[in-house]
């Protein structure tokens, strides 16, 4: 018997199925839940009840539609044990390429959101292929390709694409049938997707296999290199279907479009990872934890707070929720 | 209570236990100044657990702990350096950038002036201290140019210069060549001639014999005996460490209508193992033996394509391949059941159905073709290995370890494996569970496959294996066949007598 074969003090203290949750388990499990009631029972008693009418809704919806989007894609590779900090650059050069062709080369929303959604791929592709192949770290990987997409945006247009937009288009990105505006549909359905996608196929098993433990993944035969590059390719995709509904909202394509909203989409995947499930990525959580920023954002908006506390409380957030999250955690067995 | 000053370590009536299971039993241990006391025993025999005890890395549930006469209450690794116990381990916990000044300075202390290094009078101690012990090293070297006996030098003169009083020399010379062991022995005996004591744990009883005063043998967690070198020979040493009883069968199974060859392994090598050469049947359990550090484990690695060999090939069913990767390996229909399951094989927070199904997960695919149930598969699985689940859906961490272990080998039984690497197969597995391992092992040979044994537990090998292949040092010495196989003939091999 040598010592580290010995199991650490509190090794075993794990919950058993059927026992009784404690508070700190509720916590631990619900507190982002109990967290985004408690915030709308806030802000609507503080707004007297603008937060929820019909209209505000759909505007925090709208807005959600965009960064959760981004955020969607984002939590595909975070399951894996990968992230993506281009996303924000992938969503805006979508979102400018799909205005641009509309404008300077008049064609169809028919040909030019395919191609901004295959450049967003493409993007998706060449970070996994860096990741995995060159072995380059995605911190660093994604990073620089952020980088250079701003670079070649600036090279492809400095001034918004305002005009010759097709008309369908723009009408798509401000239609909405009561609170539920049209691009929360397309988010919506691309959370239904991924859902499907990494709960119920063996690629998306073998995603949280490989996140879970990486050793025994690769031991048991999983393809590594293939899931990577495959989940990147996802959060890409992702990110170009956000740029395309926030110029669908905007009615242009912007240079500066949603390099912002990167710190949104990460708050929003770590906040869902911080409920039910542990400290684990899943589309669920994430599509709450947008939503929990959405109705700060809103709240704060509309209570007329200043326009710098947004920024303020989105980082906050993103440590609360991480912070929080470790804190409540009963060590789990490993 | 008598205080005797002219030990430097002594353990009284000193017990622990890990989870119930007794690491180290009643031990009583003396060590004096000006002694190279050798500490033997097989593998799990405690030996890890008594140094720990007075190296501050083990708390002992009861007994009396002193160093130098004084009781030690509640050691930690800092406080025991700081009493005079110095651990040396092979390689040095240091960055490979840097020099080896730096490291001694990191470890001892940086020469200072005010809140700065002062570079040189560090490099002139440092350099004064290496040629003092004639270790031939520059201090200016960078750490990854140095080889593990220059490290494990460097590492006994740093104990020097803090005053140790007891340096533990824990399997000091695992992958060292003969004069390389040589080298070391000499620094040793300097150490000794000092009026330091040294506790020299090995597996290589030559190097027990030609500097040891004294040495101590543990079984099984108790210390059975301590002699002077002179009163004790080679075959009454091995005798000691082995002991008798033998609770399980006493001698291995023959192997009876085996079938065509599955695996042949020919001269395959890499930095740490080999050439290694053998080969093995359908419907057979080949063991293999050997002491920790002998490359069992490297070995299953690179058969199974987590290392890559520098020469050498392995055929499976009489066709070469070239196997890059665990993919590979599955591919030609292998399965791993490595060392450390919770490290190597289970995703912890995945379920039992998941992690039984990991490899074939694509079978259950929803638009599958010929789909297959998942829980009828599961069932089939729990059936085969007997595994005890409350629920399929929990975490596998939850289950014992004994359980987990079968979910392991039933993975690779479901995905249709026929050719089996299982290491440590019983590692922290209790002993009901372990009986039912034994027998889902047979029963997977019987079925047709073969099945690769590595096991430091010699009971085990002779328990199932119809062959066993000795390993040292990273080479298969030895081979012993059914009947012949016995724990003690296997232990005389493992250590080369």
């Amino acid at each position: 018997m040598t010592t580290k074969n010995a199991m650490p003090k509190g090794a075993m203290r794990h919950r058993l199925p059927g026992s009784r949750l404690s508070v700190l388990d509720v916590l631990r499990r619900f507190g982002t839940v109990i967290a985004f009631v408690l915030i709308v029972v806030y802000f609507a008693g503080s707004t007297n009840g603008a937060l929820i009418s019909s209209g505000n809704i759909a505007a925090i919806l709208n807005q959600a539609a965009v960064v959760g989007t981004m955020a969607l894609g984002l939590t595909v590779c975070l399951v894996l044990g990968q992230l993506d900090l281009s996303i924000g650059y992938v969503a805006t050069l979508s979102g400018l390429v799909v205005t641009g062709l509309q404008s300077q080369q008049g064609l169809p929303p028919l040909v030019s959101i395919p191609v901004a959604l295959a450049v967003a791929a493409l993007i998706g592709l060449v970070n996994g292929v860096v990741v995995t192949w060159l072995k380059v770290n995605a911190l660093l990987a994604t990073l620089a390709m952020g980088a250079i997409i701003g670079g070649v945006i600036s090279w492809y247009t400095i001034t918004p694409f305002t005009t010759g937009i097709a008309d369908d288009f723009v009408a798509f990105g401000q239609t909405r049938w009561g609170f539920l505006p049209a691009p929360a549909v397309v988010l919506i359905a691309t959370a239904v997707v991924l859902w499907v996608f990494l709960q119920q196929t063996p690629t998306g098993r073998r995603m949280y296999a490989l996140g879970g433990n990486p050793e025994a993944a690769r031991n048991a035969g999983v393809r590594i290199a293939r899931l990577q590059i495959v989940a990147f390719v996802i959060s890409g995709l992702c990110s170009g279907i956000a740029g395309i509904l926030l110029s669908a909202q905007l009615g242009s394509g912007q240079p500066t479009g949603a390099v912002g909203l990167l710190l949104g989409a990460f708050s929003a995947a770590f906040l869902g990872a911080s409920t039910w499930r542990d400290g684990e990525f899943h589309i669920g959580g994430t599509i709450l934890g947008v939503l929990v920023i959405g109705v700060v954002f809103s709240g704060l908006a509309l209570t007329d707070a200043q326009y710098y506390l947004k920024d303020i409380v989105t980082g906050a957030i993103l440590i609360l929720a991480v912070g929080s999250a470790n804190l409540l955690r009963v060590r789990s067995t490993r | 209570m008598t205080e005797d000053h002219d030990l430097t370590v002594e353990l009284r009536h000193v017990n622990k236990s890990f989870g119930g299971v007794a690491a180290v039993t009643d031990a009583t241990f003396a060590v004096r100044p000006g002694e190279v006391l050798g500490l033997v025993g097989e593998n799990g025999a405690g030996k890890s657990t008594l140094l720990g005890t007075f190296s501050g890395r083990v708390n002992p549930d009861s007994g009396e702990v002193l160093i130098r006469g004084h009781e030690q209450r509640s050691l930690t690794p800092a406080l025991a350096k700081a009493a005079g116990v110095a651990l040396v381990q092979q390689e040095l916990a240091a960055s490979p950038e840097l020099t080896v000044a730096e490291t001694m300075g990191l470890n001892v202390r940086f020469a200072r002036r005010g809140p700065f290094i002062r570079w040189r009078s560090l490099r002139q101690w440092a350099q004064r201290l290496l040629d003092d012990w004639d270790l031939g090293i520059s201090a200016d070297q960078r750490m990854k140019t140095l080889t593990p006996p220059q490290q494990v030098a460097i590492n006994v003169a740093m104990a020097t210069v803090v005053n140790a009083h007891t340096i533990v020399l824990d399997e000091p010379t695992a992958s060292f060549s003969p004069p390389e062991v040589e080298r070391l022995l000499a620094l040793v005996r300097r150490l000794r001639d000092q009026g330091i004591a040294i506790i020299y744990v090995t597996h290589r009883l030559d190097e027990v014999f030609a500097v040891c005063d004294r040495v101590t043998v543990m079984r099984s967690g108790e210390i059975v005996a301590t002699k002077d070198i002179g009163e004790v020979d080679r075959a009454g040493l091995v005798e000691l460490i082995v002991g008798r009883a033998l609770e399980f069968r006493t001698s291995g199974v023959p192997l009876e209508g085996a079938g065509d060859l599955a695996i042949e392994v020919q001269e395959i090598a890499d930095s740490r193992v080999g050439p290694v050469s053998f080969s093995a049947r359908y419907g057979e359990i080949l063991g293999f033996a050997g002491l920790v550090g002998a490359g069992r484990t490297e070995l299953f690695e690179l058969i199974y394509g987590l290392r890559s060999p520098d020469s050498g090939q392995v055929r499976v069913d009489g066709t070469p391949h070239a196997i890059r990767s665990p993919i590979g390996a599955t591919r030609l229909g292998m399965g791993l059941v490595p060392e450390e399951r919770r490290r190597s094989a289970l995703i912890p927070r995945m379920s039992v159905l998941e992690n039984a199904l990991l490899p074939v997960l694509e079978r259950y695919h929803p638009l599958a073709r010929r789909r297959r149930s998942r829980v009828k598969d599961m069932k089939q699985i729990a059936d085969t290995t007997n595994l005890k689940a409350a629920s399929w859906s929990m975490p596998v961490i939850s289950l014992s370890g004994g359980n987990q272990q079968k979910v392991v080998i039933g993975r690779w039984l479901n995905a249709g494996a026929r050719i089996l690497l299982l290491d440590e197969p019983t590692r922290g597995v209790d002993i009901g569970a372990k009986e039912e391992i034994y027998e889902l092992i047979r029963a997977a040979a019987r079925d047709g496959a073969c099945v690769l044994v590595a096991s430091s537990e010699h009971e085990e090998l002779v328990e199932i294996c119809n062959r066993v292949l000795v390993m040292r040092e990273g080479a298969v010495v030895d081979e012993v066949v059914g009947s012949a196989i016995d724990a003690r003939t296997i232990a005389r091999l493992c250590f080369g007598t």
